[in-house]
């Protein structure tokens, strides 16, 4: 009995911190450079889930490969998602992990986890092609969001320019709050810099979890 | 004291005889408890050593020692040596833990004899370690960097196994257990929205780390191993003769 238990386990934590082809790791790892891309690609997930709702959804294709980037990488070759309104028909391309170029400060980019873009955003996208971006951080339980984080996300926002919403805001069906410029973690979020974020167009969403539909938000 | 005697063979018989040649006499004694290890690392049975032979061999300054293991005891099914490295004391090389077993025998306390006899394992030690040794080195050297942060005196002195256990649970559900989830329902949502033809194709961060194939083995193992981790109760095992056996003994992580 126990030698099988004990196999099961082996064989399980063995097979589940790998990636069943490179055997590389699997998960969040706590070294020096944090891997979010498992909770960044979830957010970016949900949020397709709940915008199937009222948008038609359309697969774009990569190339080489449908390699959904982990860290900044050029948008061109890269999958994404376009979206077109089902009673408006209004477009928009749903990017994860691309670079945006800053156009008066070449080469300097940015690559927030999901950014929405206009329809016509070329594959080399400036500024002005963004609507609104979200980044997403992986807390254990009850961290919370720390201000430095805040700050280089509402410096991201002023760089890029951003507005409060997108010129035509997004029909969600339940994500409503993701309606603006958001920093998304499955953590806890700090009320004391409602304000902070408020002033900056910033949203913090909390307690971002799987099946889980409580969220929290300040900003 | 007990006796693990390596035999390459293993004769289905009441009785075995194992013979080695070497410098110094045997200090077994007849009536003393002895198991058998096959060549695959596996223990099938008990025995008793039933009589001890040492005839000087002339002029080459040692001693042909005869042994006759008798009363074999079957186990059930043979039990791997690896699942009580974690109750045995001198074991300190976990992956390479047949190092520790290279000689023809080798000797045992009565307590990690039980340990196997019995499987009366010191099991808070043997989840970590059977844990964490199966963990990719990265998460190996991430769960230390996590230990480190939350409670450093386990990784120093005197190492409470059981705390430790509860600090990696939290850090496979945080590490390993979350993000599975997260890929599982991510890939329900790709379902609904990728062409069939595509599925098998995405990817996340680099070209092979493929999002279906990844989503089949979580589906295979995942419920499986939560649900081994949940019944895990370490409260209802008393280890204290474990625990006084192995103070001062580091935690059984082997990082390379």
């Amino acid at each position: 009995m126990i030698n099988k238990k004990l196999k099961d386990l082996r064989t399980a934590a063995r097979r589940l911190t790998r990636w069943e082809a490179s055997h590389q790791a699997f998960g969040h790892l706590e070294t020096i450079t944090k891997d979010d891309s498992l909770f960044e690609f979830y957010c970016y997930m949900r949020m397709l889930t709940d915008l199937k709702h009222n948008y038609h959804i359309e697969f774009i294709k990569g190339a080489p490969g449908n390699v959904f980037p982990k860290g900044p990488a050029k948008k061109e070759g890269k999958p994404r998602f376009h979206i077109n309104h089902k009673a408006t028909s209004k477009k928009y391309q749903l990017c994860y992990g691309t670079t945006i170029r800053l156009s008066n400060c070449a080469p300097t980019t940015h690559a927030p986890d999901i950014s929405l873009q206009d329809i016509s955003a070329s594959e080399d996208p400036t500024e002005i092609d963004v609507q609104v971006i979200w980044d997403a951080k992986y807390k254990e339980k009850e961290s919370s969001l720390g201000v430095s984080l805040l700050r280089e996300f509402a410096m991201n926002v002023v760089d890029f320019r951003l507005q409060i919403a997108p010129s035509t805001p997004l029909a969600f069906r339940h994500l409503t709050s993701f309606n603006t410029n958001c920093l998304i973690t499955n953590g806890t979020i700090s009320d004391r810099h409602e304000q902070y974020c408020t002033d900056r167009i910033i949203r913090q969403i909390g307690s971002f979890q799987k099946g889980y539909h409580l969220m929290q938000t300040v900003g | 004291m007990n006796w693990i005697f390596k035999k390459t063979t293993d004769p289905r018989e009441d009785n075995i005889k194992i013979s080695f040649e070497q410098k110094r006499e045997f200090s077994g004694k007849i009536g003393e408890k002895a198991l058998l290890l096959t060549k695959n690392y596996m223990i099938p049975a008990s025995f008793i050593l039933g009589a001890v032979e040492s005839i000087e061999i002339p002029l080459q300054d040692k001693h042909k020692i005869t042994i006759l293991l008798s009363e074999r005891s079957e186990f059930g099914n043979e039990k791997p040596l690896e699942d009580y490295i974690y109750s045995i004391r001198r074991v300190t090389n976990y992956s390479g833990y047949k190092r520790h077993f290279a000689r023809k025998y080798s000797r045992i306390t009565d307590l990690e004899y039980e340990a196997i006899v019995d499987d009366n394992i010191y099991k808070e030690r043997t989840y970590l370690g059977v844990i964490i040794n199966a963990m990719h080195e990265d998460h190996q050297r991430s769960f230390v960097t996590y230990l480190a942060a939350k409670k450093p005196s386990l990784l120093a002195g005197s190492p409470d196994c059981e705390e430790a256990f509860h600090h990696l649970k939290n850090y496979l559900d945080y590490a390993i257990l979350k993000p599975a989830e997260y890929l599982q329902e991510s890939y329900q949502t790709l379902e609904n929205m990728v062409p069939k033809s595509e599925l098998s194709t995405l990817a996340i961060g680099e070209r092979s780390h493929f999002i279906e194939r990844q989503n089949k083995v979580i589906e295979e193992e995942l419920n499986m191993f939560r649900g081994i981790l949940d019944t895990i109760d370490l409260s209802r095992f008393d280890s204290s003769q474990y625990k006084n056996y192995f103070r001062n003994i580091p935690l059984p992580i082997q990082i390379k």
